[in-house]
């Protein structure tokens, strides 16, 4: 307060306010600059967003657990709303699920028996870490989340974040007690995908909006509403076979996806730490490794 | 002694136009996961350099406007930059309107905010479409704007509270 009253004694009225002026002007300008700047330089950016997530780490995790008990309750209070409808469809899915259940045991008999006669491995197992959700864009123009663990806890730029039902998002920003999840249905999210009957590759486009669009599909292949969409683990960054979503009708003429995973309410993300045995490894190892700012 | 605390004092409370605003953009970018909502949170941000700007100009300046916006564009993950320039723009708006606003109702302030929030919110839909060169969905940014206005009356009380704790300006502006 000193500090401002001096300087309005020597500092004469007009000569402030041009001040004043230049200086909201230089910041305007400063503004403009760091959107442009954005778009060209997104290493610098990243890192400035990683090492703000980590100051801000703390914080935001202090903050987001009382946050979700408050939403547990919230949640509690909605599924009150609707018990008796969810009692009914919990019921015909379990009837139907009791019936895969004796599938299942069958088939893994089977592949159990199989193996065998092959020899087979058991499947590559993955490691998973898992992280609080400790903030969201909070506005309408992004789709991404931080989550509470980092570099510190092994998480790499590129791996798969796994919500409850599915893919949610892949890891794109990492600090070093936190890291930014690009969740799939954001306008800068490209997934490579497949079609679960038939294997077809397309690309999942995210637009910000809900549902996500499926891209580059070849020609003959016609998705049945509700069919699945799995990852198809091009780009080796992740496994093939996550699922990831179903089919819907779209009233434009592309192809939609709904995410299995509620991407509204995300509480914990699992990051999938996934090595790939690749020929191409060589390739990728040391060129994410190098510096790529000049 | 006491002198030395009620300055130290006084200059703490100086802060908390800032430190409440900080505390918005935190709570903005908190997963509130209220139903029906897909992670909007309300324009908390704008509300706090709103409000200060008018009723508190001098613990407000331009910089700290702009902090702010860069603060929530980096901890958001949005196009860093936008917020800043919007907020200062908010900033520069309330300042030379103050006059206006100080002695007028709230109901006023309430509309002043929501021609700010629906001017704000089509200009920031506008720049990041043009960045992605694509057309955004409109919905959310319409959610946002009615989120805010209905949430504003609540920061509007809790800023008016939070004045009357704040040490008086020391010349007359």
């Amino acid at each position: 307060m000193a500090k401002r009253s001096g300087r309005g004694i020597w500092i004469a009225a007009p000569f402030r306010a041009l001040v004043q002026r230049f200086a909201f002007l230089l910041l305007l300008a400063t503004a403009i600059a760091l959107i442009l700047v954005g778009r060209i330089d997104r290493p610098l950016v990243e890192r400035s967003r990683a090492f703000l997530a980590d100051l801000a780490e703390p914080v935001l995790s202090a903050i987001a657990q009382p946050v979700s008990a408050v939403n547990a309750v919230v949640g509690w209070v909605d599924d009150i709303l609707y018990v008796h409808e969810e009692n009914f469809r919990l019921r015909t899915e379990n009837a139907r699920l009791l019936q895969w259940q004796e599938v299942a045991r069958r088939l893994e008999q089977d592949n159990a028996a199989l193996r065998r006669l092959l020899a087979a491995g058991p499947d590559i197992s993955h490691n998973y870490v898992t992280g609080r959700v400790i903030s969201d864009g909070g506005g309408s123009f992004v789709r991404s989340v931080l989550i509470n663990i980092g570099a510190h806890d092994g998480v790499k730029k590129g791996q798969a974040a796994i919500g409850e039902g599915g893919y949610a998002g892949r890891v794109a920003e990492v600090g070093q007690r936190a890291a930014r999840i690009l969740l799939v249905t954001d306008l800068n999210s490209r997934l490579p995908v497949m079609l679960r009957e038939g294997g077809h590759r397309a690309v999942l486009t995210g637009d910000n909006s809900p549902l996500p669009k499926l891209e580059y599909l070849p020609g003959h292949a016609k998705p049945a509403l509700g069919e699945h969409v799995v990852t198809s683990g091009d780009g080796g960054q992740f496994p093939a076979g996550i699922p990831v979503g179903e089919i819907v009708a779209s009233d434009d003429n592309t192809i939609r996806v709904r995410p299995f995973v509620d991407l509204g309410r995300l509480d914990f993300l699992r990051i999938m730490q996934f090595e790939e045995p690749r020929l191409d490894a060589e390739e990728t190892g040391p060129l994410a490794a190098m510096p790529r700012h000049y | 002694m006491a002198a030395l605390f009620r300055q130290t004092n006084r200059r703490l409370s100086a802060l908390l136009p800032l430190f409440s605003s900080i505390a918005l953009v935190l709570v903005s970018i908190t997963p509130l996961g209220l139903p029906h909502l897909n992670g909007i949170a309300p324009l908390l941000a704008v509300m706090a350099v709103f409000y200060w700007s008018i009723f508190r100009a001098d613990l407000m300046s331009m910089l700290d406007a702009f902090l702010i916006g860069l603060l929530l564009d980096l901890l958001g993950g949005g196009p860093p930059g936008l917020n800043a320039a919007t907020l200062l723009l908010i900033h520069q708006l309330g300042v030379s309107q103050r006059r206006v606003f100080l002695g007028s109702s709230f109901l006023v302030n309430w509309t002043a905010f929501a021609l700010v929030a629906g001017a704000v919110l089509p200009i920031s839909w506008l720049v990041v479409s043009l960045l992605h060169w694509s057309l955004l969905p409109t919905a959310p940014v319409l959610a946002q704007f009615l989120l805010s206005l209905a949430i504003y009356p609540a920061v509007y009380w809790m800023f008016s509270r939070l004045e009357r704790r704040l040490p008086r300006p020391e010349e007359p502006f």
